[in-house]
């Protein structure tokens, strides 16, 4: 899900990747509170005053983290979307293109296990200010609109025989791809996140049926 | 979420109040977060009371998971014993488990406080290998019990659509955190309920059809 603009960065624009990178793996693994700057200015060899000419304090540098991966996963959602669409005229078709290769993105990580940034602040949010639970939020706020929209689009031209609450059915894909997340980072062996894409996929074949011809 | 029974003796009682206050702090702040002597001084005891009953924070980790897994083997034993006597057919039976469980969730005051196995996940790299073993076990077992009753139902009622038991038994788990996740985030109790709910739509469309 990373962008690939054709444009160089500049030293200090790596640096400040680097320590981001760094610190992103580091909270995964251990977690916010145990995630220390001077860990990661060792790890970049950069000083101190380095590390603060790019982040206020360790605050700003989880928010910063938020902001980046919210706007990547946006970005690389909406890119998987229009993509699916180019691919399939029929709505149901692209969605399931879409969830599918939402669910292989998710389970594409920096980490050796699959994680997501989000889930893990919401279990330490006692630590940070508003700003960061409001971004928290955002980002997963983002991922129900557009599948619920992604839905409706589908519920319209195929009318499921029962009545769908679709809000919940879209938050159960974000659900499922937390709870998958967290269950292959358990179990230490990958492969439940994308059984649970694979069966949430198959749910929706069977709520949206099409007309058979 | 389960009574203490009113027969502890006082140690126990100081143990499961150092339980509850860690659970806490460790569930909104992450483990690295808390501090032992913030537990001690909220507990009202001393430092060396603390170490009685717990070695070192790592020994606290254990005991916290270890319990919650407890607790959770309870709850899912009442609420099957329960829907087994509401019904003997092992669909309804797991249907009305669901509808127990989900309304359960439904009814604890400001949603559900967050579950350890997730949050531990998030920070494991902090823990010994015994404890990351333990949350490993826990979920294996949740898996294979949820996977014995799916079995039990498809013997009489074979599934309509094509699905695999391991991730629809898994299914249960992935929906209960991540609603769990998605319930604090965005701030909305009401969204693990649902979730259950929406997995009890989807297995009775396994099984019923539409």
């Amino acid at each position: 899900m990373t962008d690939t603009e054709i444009k160089t960065p500049s030293r200090g624009e790596r640096t400040r990747t680097q320590l981001m990178d760094i610190a992103m793996v580091a909270i995964l693994e251990k977690g916010y509170a145990a995630t220390s700057i001077d860990e990661l200015i060792t790890q970049t060899g950069i000083t101190k005053s380095g590390f603060f000419y790019h982040f206020e304090d360790k605050l700003d540098l989880g928010k910063q983290l938020l902001r980046r991966d919210n706007e990547m996963i946006e970005a690389g959602l909406t890119r998987i979307f229009e993509a699916a669409d180019e691919l399939h005229v029929c709505p149901l078709d692209a969605l399931l293109e879409g969830v599918l290769r939402y669910g292989r993105a998710a389970a594409d990580s920096p980490t050796e296990r699959p994680g997501c940034l989000a889930a893990a602040f919401s279990y330490q949010e006692a630590l940070f200010d508003e700003e960061t639970r409001a971004l928290v939020q955002g980002g997963l706020a983002f991922r129900r609109k557009l599948l619920c929209e992604r839905l409706e689009r589908v519920a319209a031209k195929y009318p499921p025989a029962q009545l769908v609450d679709l809000e919940a059915l879209a938050d159960m894909l974000v659900a499922v791809v937390q709870g998958g997340m967290v269950i292959d980072r358990v179990r230490e062996s990958p492969g439940v996140l994308q059984a649970q894409v694979e069966l949430y996929r198959a749910y929706l074949r069977a709520i949206f049926k099409r007309p058979s011809a | 979420m389960t009574a203490v029974a009113p027969t502890l003796s006082k140690g126990e009682q100081t143990r499961e109040r150092l339980l509850d206050i860690a659970q806490h702090a460790v569930l909104h702040k992450g483990f690295a977060g808390t501090s032992l002597d913030e537990i001690i001084v909220e507990a009202g005891i001393t430092k060396s009371g603390f170490f009685y009953h717990f070695k070192d924070k790592n020994d606290l980790a254990k005991g916290l998971l270890q319990r919650y897994l407890d607790r959770e083997t309870l709850l899912f034993d009442r609420l099957f014993k329960q829907a087994d006597e509401l019904s003997e057919d092992p669909l309804h039976s797991f249907l009305i488990f669901l509808k127990l469980f989900a309304d359960m969730m439904g009814d604890i005051p400001n949603g559900h406080p967050g579950c350890l196995v997730a949050s531990y996940c998030y920070q494991d790299f902090l823990f010994s290998q015994d404890v990351r073993n333990l949350n490993e076990e826990g979920l294996r077992l949740w898996r294979a019990r949820f996977r014995e009753r799916l079995e039990l139902i498809a013997q009489r009622y074979p599934p309509r659509i094509e699905v695999d038991f391991d991730a629809l038994a898994d299914m249960v788990s992935a929906v209960a955190d991540g609603g769990i996740i998605l319930s604090r985030s965005l701030r909305d109790p009401t969204l693990l309920p649902r979730q259950i709910l929406q997995y009890r739509a989807y297995v009775k469309l396994v099984f019923l059809g539409n």
